[in-house]
């Protein structure tokens, strides 16, 4: 028996108030012992992951945050299925918004999962279970899948580190879709020393990254209206970019095309993935989810349509700064975690999407990384062209916090 | 509530899209009407 991982277990238990997992794996400790005596324990062997309840794995249920879909899995998603074969263990499956089709993990089914920084507020979402389960140490890796920020924005309020790397790069097959235009598979770890150690590990990444003593950076303006607490955290973040070598301009983007496209694309292909649900299980569904899924099937072919040119549009236009920068940063939300009973009422897209969608549209790899923040943590969000490129300045960034 | 949102939400998102203000009002019409179907308001 692994002790260690029987104590995340018993962690997991006694955290349950957070409401982080749907299942939790109690044979977990048998099968990292099982591996090992066979002697097949690889690179990341002992690594303990916390997988989003949207992805397959063998023998374990599988729900998409929505009891009405809850079924066994009889495959394991490609991307476990790498990260088992080096040696790493699914502790549980987490808990998540309702069909990742939201933002702030305040799921009617499951609970909401509570931020461990004030359990009174959100963790952010939807891959708001996987965050939590890093940000208190019971899991190692997070696995999540990111629309419009579904990685980065809880890694962001829980104060963790989230990667979303470039459109395709990992494989989405046992991963259930929202919209397939937009649908990332992403990773949550607690320091980006881990993260590239974990995507080097595992054949995403290389084993060692270019060293980036100069970069040039823009910090996009005119996206969304920070509160002050993001925006004096962003700004000392910029600050030790500029410490490590970073030259900065100011580059200000009309921002509201491409969230409204962003929107248009997720709406209509969410509203096609769940037209059976919807028609057959509405009333099992929670309103915001019902609501937004109906939305989605009155839209006309010509705004999906319209959508996906300025989808074109925005990615042509970022291909474009990205000559001219290395990176580009933005605070990764607009505000620090919203109380739960706030964040149920207001239409939050501004004060969480606003910056992460920019990047799902255009498929570019974005990380968010802790900014200095005293009280509730906040997020800086790197995107760039060069996925080495990126993680070497988050890296270097880490290091000189 | 719902619906006040959902309806600000879709006029907001085809308006940037340049979608024309009559073919707004029927998208939203639409979105009602699936609404009362399904029993949401």
């Amino acid at each position: 028996m692994n002790t260690d991982l029987s104590k995340r277990l018993e962690e997991a238990k006694r955290r349950a108030d957070l409401n982080y997992f749907i299942y939790l794996n109690e044979n977990a400790p048998a099968e990292l012992e099982a591996v090992k005596r066979a002697g097949r324990c690889g690179a990341l062997c002992g690594l303990v992951v916390a997988v989003k309840d949207n992805i397959e794995v063998a023998g374990m249920p599988i729900t998409n945050g929505a009891p009405y879909m809850r079924r066994m899995a009889d495959r394991t998603a490609p991307v476990v299925r790498r990260l088992i074969a080096e040696g790493a263990v699914v502790i549980g499956k987490t808990n998540m918004h309702e069909l990742a089709l939201g933002a702030t993990n305040i799921n009617p089914h499951y609970g909401p999962t509570r931020n461990p920084h004030d359990p009174s507020r959100i963790t952010g979402g939807s891959s708001g279970g996987s965050a939590g389960a890093v940000a208190i140490g019971v899991a190692d890796l997070g696995v999540g899948t990111d629309t419009g920020g579904s990685v980065r924005i809880p890694a962001a309020l829980c104060g963790v580190v989230g990667y979303k790397p470039p459109y395709g790069k990992i494989p989405t097959e046992g991963v259930l879709p929202l919209a397939q235009s937009l649908d990332h598979v992403g990773f949550i770890t607690r320091t980006v020393k881990e993260l590239v150690h974990i995507l080097s590990a595992a054949g995403w990444g290389p084993a060692e990254l270019p060293q980036m003593k100069r970069f040039r950076f823009a910090v996009l303006m005119g996206v969304a209206e920070n509160t002050k607490h993001v925006d004096k955290a962003f700004w000392k973040a910029v600050s030790v970019l500029e410490s490590i070598g970073g030259i900065r301009d100011e580059v200000f983007i009309d921002a509201g095309k491409y969230g409204a496209a962003r929107a248009a694309i997720l709406l209509s292909e969410a509203a096609a993935n769940y037209y059976h649900y919807l028609r057959s299980a509405a009333e099992h569904m929670g309103r915001d989810v019902a609501a937004l899924l109906s939305a989605g099937a009155a839209l006309p072919a010509v705004a999906y349509i319209t959508a996906k040119r300025v989808k074109e549009e925005a990615t042509r236009f970022f291909e474009s700064l990205f000559k001219k920068y290395d990176v580009v940063v933005t605070p990764t939300t607009a505000a620090e975690a919203l109380a739960i009973e706030e964040a149920g009422k207001l239409d939050v897209r501004g004060r969480l999407l606003a910056y992460t969608e920019l990047f799902n549209l255009t498929g570019h790899p974005a990380i968010s990384v802790p900014a200095p923040a005293s009280d509730l943590p906040v997020g800086l969000q790197i995107a760039a062209r060069d996925e080495d490129v990126l993680l070497s300045i988050a890296k270097a960034y880490e290091e000189a916090l | 509530m719902l619906k006040t949102l959902l309806m600000e939400y879709v006029d907001a998102l085809l308006r940037e899209l340049s979608i024309p203000a009559r073919d707004v009002d029927e998208v939203k019409q639409l979105v009602e009407s699936i609404l009362k179907r399904l029993q949401l308001l």
